[in-house]
C-alpha cells in the first residue's frame, strides 16, 4: 500500500539529507489526495500548518537526533486525543463545536520530539466499536479492501497508516481498539502496560483500561513512538513512577525463548488458516513454543464490557449539553439533559451507556458490576501463573481478518466478540503488541498478538521485533 | 426483573430520552446481551475485586492551568454558564 519508507528508514533519510520533511509532507498529501475520498480516515486536516512546519524544519536544518527524534515525521493523532486548539469530536455529534484548549502529554511530547502533527483521525464514536462504523462522520474503510471495515475503534488511524496519508499514528486501545484495526490493516499496533503512557487529554472512556498505542508499519516505529510518548507524568497520577526501560532491538531472537501459545484462543478459531498463520512462524524459528491454558480468557468479552460500559456510563456523564460542545434547550434542567444526550450520541454509545448504567444500579452492581471485578482479578491471576512458565503468551490478534462492511453491524454481541482475543491483556494491564503475520488468509492481513508480564514493554518489543523477521 | 422490561427506568437514571422504537429496539437487543454477560456469574468467583489501575496512585498536586471554558461552550454570561430553568 504505502510506498513511504517506515519512520525509521525516514528518520535515517532524513539525518542523511537525502530526504526532507518538505518531500515527506508532499508526499503525504498526495496519497491523502488519493486515498481519503474512499477511505474517510481523517476528520479534520491540517495540511497547511504541516508544510508550513516542514519547511521552518528544512531551513533551520532541523534533522532527527537525540533531541528530536521525530524531527519533520508526520503522525496521525486519534480524535479522541486532545491537540491544542483544534476541535476535538471523538467522532461524536455531542462534541460538535467543541475545540481542545491544551496538548495531551502525549502531544506535547511528540511536538517537543519534532514531529508534525497532520490531522486528527476517524474512529468509533467515543472508543466504542471494532469496525470504525459508529462514527458520526461516516465508517472507515480498509485501504486493502475498501468493501471491507478498517477494524475499530482506532480505524482511521490504522488507515492513514496503511495508504501512507501518515507516517505513524496514535491510536487509543481499551480492549483492542489499536491491536486490531492494526492487524485488519496489515500494521504494528502496540498496547503499552497500563500506566506507562499517560492518559492526560485523551478523552475518557473506561479509564481503568484506557492506553493511548503507536500504530505503525514496523515495530521498530513502534518502539520509538513509545520512547516519546512514555514515562511518568504529573497530570495523570496512574501513569508508573520511573522511566520505561531502554531497548536494544535485535534482529535475532534469544535462543531458548519459551512462548506459550493459549489453547483456549487456538481451540475456538473457526478458521484454521488463521491459526497456521499465527503459529508457522514459530514453528521453525529458535524458541520453544509450548501449550498454555488460561481457560478464562473465553470469557473475556463478558468481563471486559461490563467493566467498559460501567466506566463509560460514569466518565460520559459530563456531556450533559451545559459544559462541552452541543445542547438542545429545553425547559428545564433535567429535561435539556435528556434530549441533548439521547440526540447527541449514536446507537452504540447509547447502548453502552444503558448496559453500564444498570450494571452498576442498586440490586444488580453485585450480580454484573462486583462479578466481573471479580472475574478480571481470576483473569489477572491466571495470567500471573502462565508467566511462570513463559515468557510471551501467543495468540492471533482478532478471529479472523477484516470482515465486509455491513456484516456484523445489526449483531453487537457478535461485534463485541471480536475483541476476545484482545481484551484479556486489557482486563490484567498487560503490554501486548499486534504484528502482521508472513502469511494471509484470502489475501487480507492476519495479526499475531503476543502479551508479556506488567512493565516487560521493552522486552516485549525486543521479541516482536526479531519476531518481526521470521 | 431484565434490563429489557426496565428500559425506561434505566434510561432516565442515564439521562438519556429514547424514542418508543428505541425504547423497543434496545430493550430486545439488552435481553441478548446481559444474558451473555450473565455467563459470569455462572464461574460463581469469590475473592478480591480488582479495579485496575495497577501503579502506584502519585498525589495529585494543585496546579495553574490555562484552560478557557470559552472554548468548551458558547452558553456563557460573565464567565458562568447559562442552564435551563432548573425547574419546568
Amino acid at each position: 500500500m504505502s510506498k513511504l519508507p517506515s519512520l525509521s528508514a525516514l528518520a535515517l533519510l532524513l539525518d542523511h539529507g537525502e530526504y526532507t520533511a518538505t518531500r515527506i509532507v508532499d508526499e503525504i498529501e498526495a496519497n491523502i489526495a488519493a486515498n481519503e475520498p474512499q477511505t474517510n480516515a481523517y476528520i479534520n486536516l491540517f495540511i497547511e500548518e504541516a508544510e508550513a512546519k516542514a519547511r521552518r524544519l528544512d531551513t533551520e536544518g532541523v534533522r532527527p537526533g537525540e533531541d528530536k527524534p521525530l524531527a519533520g515525521i508526520p503522525i496521525a493523532i486519534k480524535d479522541n486525543i486532545c491537540v491544542a486548539d483544534k476541535p476535538c469530536t471523538c467522532a461524536s455529534k455531542i462534541l460538535e463545536g467543541f475545540v481542545a484548549s491544551y496538548d495531551a502529554t502525549v502531544v506535547k511530547r511528540l511536538k517537543e520530539a519534532g514531529a508534525i502533527i497532520v490531522g486528527k483521525t476517524n474512529l468509533d464514536e467515543f472508543a466504542m466499536g471494532s469496525s470504525n462504523e459508529n462514527s458520526a462522520y461516516g465508517p472507515v474503510r480498509n485501504p486493502l479492501d475498501p468493501e471491507r471495515v478498517a477494524g475499530g475503534s482506532s480505524g482511521g488511524s490504522a488507515a492513514a497508516v496503511a495508504y501512507g496519508g501518515a507516517v505513524a499514528a496514535l491510536g487509543s486501545d481499551t480492549g483492542g481498539s489499536a491491536r486490531q484495526p492494526a492487524a485488519f490493516c496489515g500494521l504494528v499496533g502496540f498496547r503499552p502496560s497500563y500506566g506507562r503512557v499517560s492518559r492526560y487529554g485523551l478523552v475518557a472512556f473506561a479509564s481503568s483500561l484506557d492506553q493511548v498505542c503507536p500504530i505503525t508499519r514496523t515495530v521498530e516505529d513502534a518502539a520509538l513512538v513509545y520512547s516519546v510518548i512514555a514515562g511518568p507524568d504529573p497530570d495523570d497520577s496512574t501513569t508508573y513512577p520511573s522511566e520505561p526501560d531502554e531497548m536494544d532491538l535485535t534482529d535475532e531472537i534469544k535462543e531458548g525463548t519459551k512462548v506459550g501459545y493459549i489453547k483456549e484462543c487456538f481451540d475456538d478459531l473457526e478458521d484454521e488458516r488463521v491459526s497456521d498463520a499465527v503459529l508457522r512462524p514459530f514453528r521453525d524459528a529458535r524458541v520453544e513454543l509450548v501449550e498454555v491454558s488460561v481457560p478464562l480468557v473465553r470469557l473475556s468479552v463478558a468481563g471486559y464490557q461490563l467493566v467498559a460500559m460501567a466506566e463509560a456510563s460514569s466518565n460520559l456523564a459530563r456531556y450533559d449539553g451545559i459544559r462541552y460542545g452541543r445542547r438542545v434547550e429545553r425547559l428545564g434542567l433535567k429535561e435539556t439533559y435528556a434530549v441533548t444526550r439521547g440526540s447527541g450520541f449514536g446507537d452504540e454509545v447509547t447502548r453502552r451507556i444503558l448496559i453500564g448504567t444498570f450494571g452498576l444500579s442498586a440490586g444488580y452492581i453485585d450480580a454484573y458490576y462486583n462479578t466481573a471485578l471479580r472475574y478480571r482479578a481470576a483473569l489477572a491471576a491466571e495470567f500471573e501463573e502462565a508467566f511462570k512458565k513463559v515468557e510471551f503468551l501467543l495468540s492471533p490478534t482478532a478471529p479472523t481478518p477484516a470482515f465486509k462492511l455491513g456484516e456484523k453491524i445489526a449483531d453487537p454481541l457478535a461485534m463485541y466478540l471480536s475483541d476476545i482475543f484482545t481484551a484479556p491483556a486489557a482486563l490484567a494491564a498487560l503490554p501486548a503488541i499486534s504484528i502482521p503475520a508472513p502469511d494471509k488468509v484470502d489475501g487480507l492481513p492476519v495479526g499475531i498478538q503476543l502479551t508479556a508480564p506488567r512493565w516487560q514493554d521493552a522486552k516485549l518489543l525486543e521479541f516482536a521485533h526479531a519476531v518481526e523477521r521470521l | 426483573m431484565t434490563l429489557g422490561a426496565e428500559i425506561v427506568k434505566v434510561a432516565d437514571l442515564a439521562r438519556l430520552e429514547l424514542t418508543a422504537q428505541e425504547q423497543k429496539r434496545f430493550g430486545a437487543e439488552f435481553e441478548k446481551i446481559v444474558a451473555y454477560f450473565a455467563e459470569l456469574q455462572r464461574l460463581k468467583l469469590e475473592g478480591e475485586l480488582l479495579l485496575g489501575y495497577p501503579c502506584p496512585r502519585t498525589p495529585d498536586e494543585p496546579r495553574d492551568y490555562a484552560i478557557e471554558v470559552e472554548r468548551l461552550s458558547k452558553h456563557l454570561k460573565d464567565g458562568y454558564f447559562k442552564i435551563p430553568p432548573l425547574l419546568a
